[in-house]
């Protein structure tokens, strides 16, 4: 999930290097983030027009607009380019998506873990290492 | 032991990560230079060799060119080697402030030989196809024109019966009142004669039939002296002939006195001959005065309207070309709230959120460059600098000024400045040229006024062009010294070839003449109003020879009318004197003869005696 983050995020905005820096210290498959944040790099900005729309909703929310402008009156603000549709658009996606995506991706890898761990032999011990799932 | 063993190896990454950005750090950059360059400039940018010192904050830039978006084969901004110095302190405010910049070798609106997607670095065009694609930039502006066709005629019209002509004409001379009155009074006396003449010779006619019957006066005499005379003879045959004598006689004399008539008359038509030959050498000695008035500022515009246009225009697109090429001032970057100028490659909106701090304006503070390129058709290599430019010129409290030397062919300075602070585009621009090479040029038109200068003929003066918004204003002084003005052509109803000739001697001591003009109207219709010195010259030299021609044109009408005086009125004077002369004797002798005959006859009738 935190691949798909990275990815989808513009990167003219500083918010996907820092997650990515955060996501590599974090115990999670490297592998898996790595190549989740190349394809993702890739399909974000099919995914554009969407992000647009719901980053514009967001950000002239009028409920949100005391949220927004405590968040401007911070320095980083200019660098995570929160202001920008498609930034908090991804970023709003991604929070609502991540939670149903977690146990998405969870039961979609407890399914296919047997049938890995027979094609490839790995042991029972080293398969259940958390990372795999977590990626 | 856990927790090392997955952390060790990630900041292993992160250290390795960290020197791949700093080795690839200026591809990286590069990149983003590039990417921050098109957004800013929506062009496509390309760079051929890029260097970064970061511990200092200078970039090293080879083969710079930005590419016209109209036109993928012609960069709008080209520069061998580009070097910049940014303020590092600035960066961290996500702000990109170059202090110093320099660019050498810049080329503007140099031709490509591939297009966008295809270009070879290091492949550079020809500097002929170089400085023709200069001259050829397209302009978004329209030209400085004006009716060319309405400026010839306001001038031909100002000639119309205007242009005196040298030789006497002799339609010219026919309306003299000398001739007119000596061809009345040569007429009237022809007739005159004809009938003194016609009713002398009646006279005569009859005088002679008369004395035909009669005898002779010696017959007359002798038979009256000599002898008796016949008493069958004479009396009664001579008394009808007499009285036929005495009516002769009382015409002769009737005769005589219409000749004292004539002759009175004829003393009274020489003598106003005399007067009007007189009162006509009078008034041709008399200075005369025929002043052309030719409008100087038609003469001005005719000559000058061409060149002024053409170095107008070559001022205002070269200013105009430079004003569209200068990113900051074709596009900004777009404000808050609007798409990024439909960049395909920028992606989402920015919106405004009150308090949040914008996007920080890129500023180059001071860019020094050289490079070349074309003014009015002659090459010329330039060197300046510019000041405050940004991409964001709404924010800055200064406008992009810039200062420029030329020379080569050209030597000129030219300064000026970018103003967008108040979101309208005001531009200025002076242009100073102390000594401009102009060299031979023609002036007017082909049809009715070809004027041309000498090949040394230089101008010096200033060039003021002021744009706000679409509105144009501004002036131009010109100064233009060794003219050498030969006039080549001269139109038929301004004296032609005769006047041109004489125009050249009287020009061939201007050398030197000076103009003022003033710029007006819009970006899409621009105009200049201008007043030279050039005309009043043309149009006193052309007065002076008109005036010239008016004399030399009198003093021919003083010798025609001499000429018609001496060969036509006084033999007239003299002829009508000698044939009254001639009539008078005539009419003397037939009078004298007929008053002998009739005394004869009288005296013959006398001898005899009285028959009772």
């Amino acid at each position: 999930m935190m691949g798909i983050l990275v990815g989808v995020i513009p990167k003219f905005s500083l918010l996907p290097w820092v997650i990515g820096i955060i996501a590599m210290l974090l115990p999670l498959n490297l592998v898996a983030l790595a190549v989740t944040i190349v394809i993702f790099s890739f399909a974000g900005p099919l995914l554009d027009p969407w992000f647009h729309q719901v980053g514009y909703s967001v950000l002239i929310d009028p409920a949100l607009q005391e949220f927004w402008q405590s968040m401007a009156q911070s320095e980083t603000f200019i660098w995570l380019q929160l202001d920008n549709t498609v930034v908090t658009g991804s970023v709003v996606a991604w929070l609502i998506a991540s939670l149903p995506g977690y146990f998405i991706c969870k039961a979609f890898v407890l399914t296919l873990r047997p049938t890995w761990n027979r094609i490839f032999g790995v042991s029972a011990g080293v398969a259940n290492h958390p990372t795999v799932m977590s990626s | 032991m856990y927790r090392l063993a997955y952390l060790i190896p990630r900041l292993i990454l992160l250290g390795l990560a960290f020197i791949a950005a700093s080795i690839a750090g200026d591809t990286i950059a590069e990149r983003l230079v590039t990417a921050h360059l098109e957004s800013s400039t929506g062009m496509d940018v390309e760079i051929g060799r890029f260097r970064t010192r970061a511990s200092n904050g200078k970039v090293f830039v080879n083969d710079l060119a930005l590419v016209d978006p109209a036109r993928p084969l012609t960069n709008v901004f080209q520069a061998d080697l580009a070097f910049f110095e940014i303020d590092l302190s600035a960066v961290s405010n996500r702000q990109l402030v170059i202090e110093n910049a320099r660019a050498n070798q810049v080329r503007l609106g140099v031709p490509r030989t591939s297009a966008i997607n295809n270009f070879a670095y290091g492949q550079q065009p020809s500097a002929e196809a170089d400085t023709d694609a200069i001259a050829s930039i397209a302009l978004p502006t329209g030209r400085f024109s004006a009716n060319p066709e309405e400026i010839r005629m306001a001038w031909l019209d100002q000639f119309k019966n205007a242009i005196s002509p040298v030789v006497a004409e002799p339609e010219k001379l026919e309306t003299n009142h000398l001739y007119r009155l000596a061809s009345d009074t040569n007429k009237k006396w022809n007739r005159d004669f004809q009938q003194q003449n016609g009713q002398l010779k009646v006279v005569s006619s009859s005088f002679a039939k008369l004395t035909g019957g009669l005898p002779s006066e010696e017959e007359i005499q002798r038979n009256g002296i000599g002898g008796p005379p016949n008493p069958l003879r004479g009396h009664t045959d001579n008394e009808p002939q007499e009285s036929e004598l005495d009516k002769i006689i009382e015409t002769l004399e009737l005769l005589q006195r219409q000749q004292e008539l004539l002759e009175r008359q004829a003393v009274a038509d020489i003598a106003r001959l005399e007067a009007v030959y007189q009162s006509e050498s009078e008034h041709q000695d008399q200075p005369q005065s025929n002043e052309l008035k030719v409008s100087s500022e038609t003469l001005s515009q005719l000559l000058l309207v061409d060149l002024h246009q053409r170095i107008a225009n070559e001022a205002m697109s070269w200013f105009v070309g430079v004003r569209s090429n200068i990113p900051v001032c074709s596009q900004g970057m777009p404000s808050v709230g609007e798409t990024e100028s439909g960049d395909s490659r920028v992606r989402g909106e920015l919106v405004e959120i009150p308090g949040a701090p914008r996007n920080r304006p890129t500023l180059i503070k001071k860019l020094t460059f050289d490079g070349a390129g074309r003014f009015n058709q002659r090459h010329v290599n330039f060197a300046g600098e510019a000041f405050d430019i940004t991409d964001q010129p709404e924010t800055s409290d200064r406008p992009t000024t810039f200062k420029l030397r030329a020379q080569g062919d050209h030597h000129f300075v030219l300064q000026g400045s970018i103003d967008r602070r108040a979101g309208v585009c005001s531009d200025s621009v002076t242009i100073d040229f102390p000594a401009f090479p102009l060299g031979p040029q023609s002036l007017g038109t082909e049809s009715e006024m070809l004027v041309t200068t000498g090949a040394r003929t230089t101008t010096h003066g200033a060039i003021h062009l002021k744009i706000d918004g679409q509105s144009v204003s501004g002036n131009m002084r010109l100064d233009f010294s060794d003219v050498a003005l030969v006039v080549e052509r001269l139109h038929d109803v301004a004296g032609g070839r005769e006047v041109a000739l004489r125009l050249n001697q009287s020009l061939s001591t201007l050398r030197q003449f000076e103009s003022n003009a003033v710029f007006g109207g819009t970006l899409d219709q621009p105009h200049l109003k201008f007043e030279s010195n050039l005309g009043e010259a043309f149009a006193n030299a052309m007065a002076q020879i008109n005036q010239g021609r008016v004399n030399e044109g009198q003093v021919a009408t003083r010798d025609e009318v001499d000429q018609f005086y001496k060969n036509q009125v006084q033999p007239l004077q003299t002829n009508i004197k000698m044939e009254l002369d001639s009539i008078s004797h005539s009419i003397d002798s037939q009078i004298e003869l007929a008053q002998k005959m009739r005394s004869s006859l009288r005296a013959a009738k006398s001898h005899w005696p009285e028959i009772r």
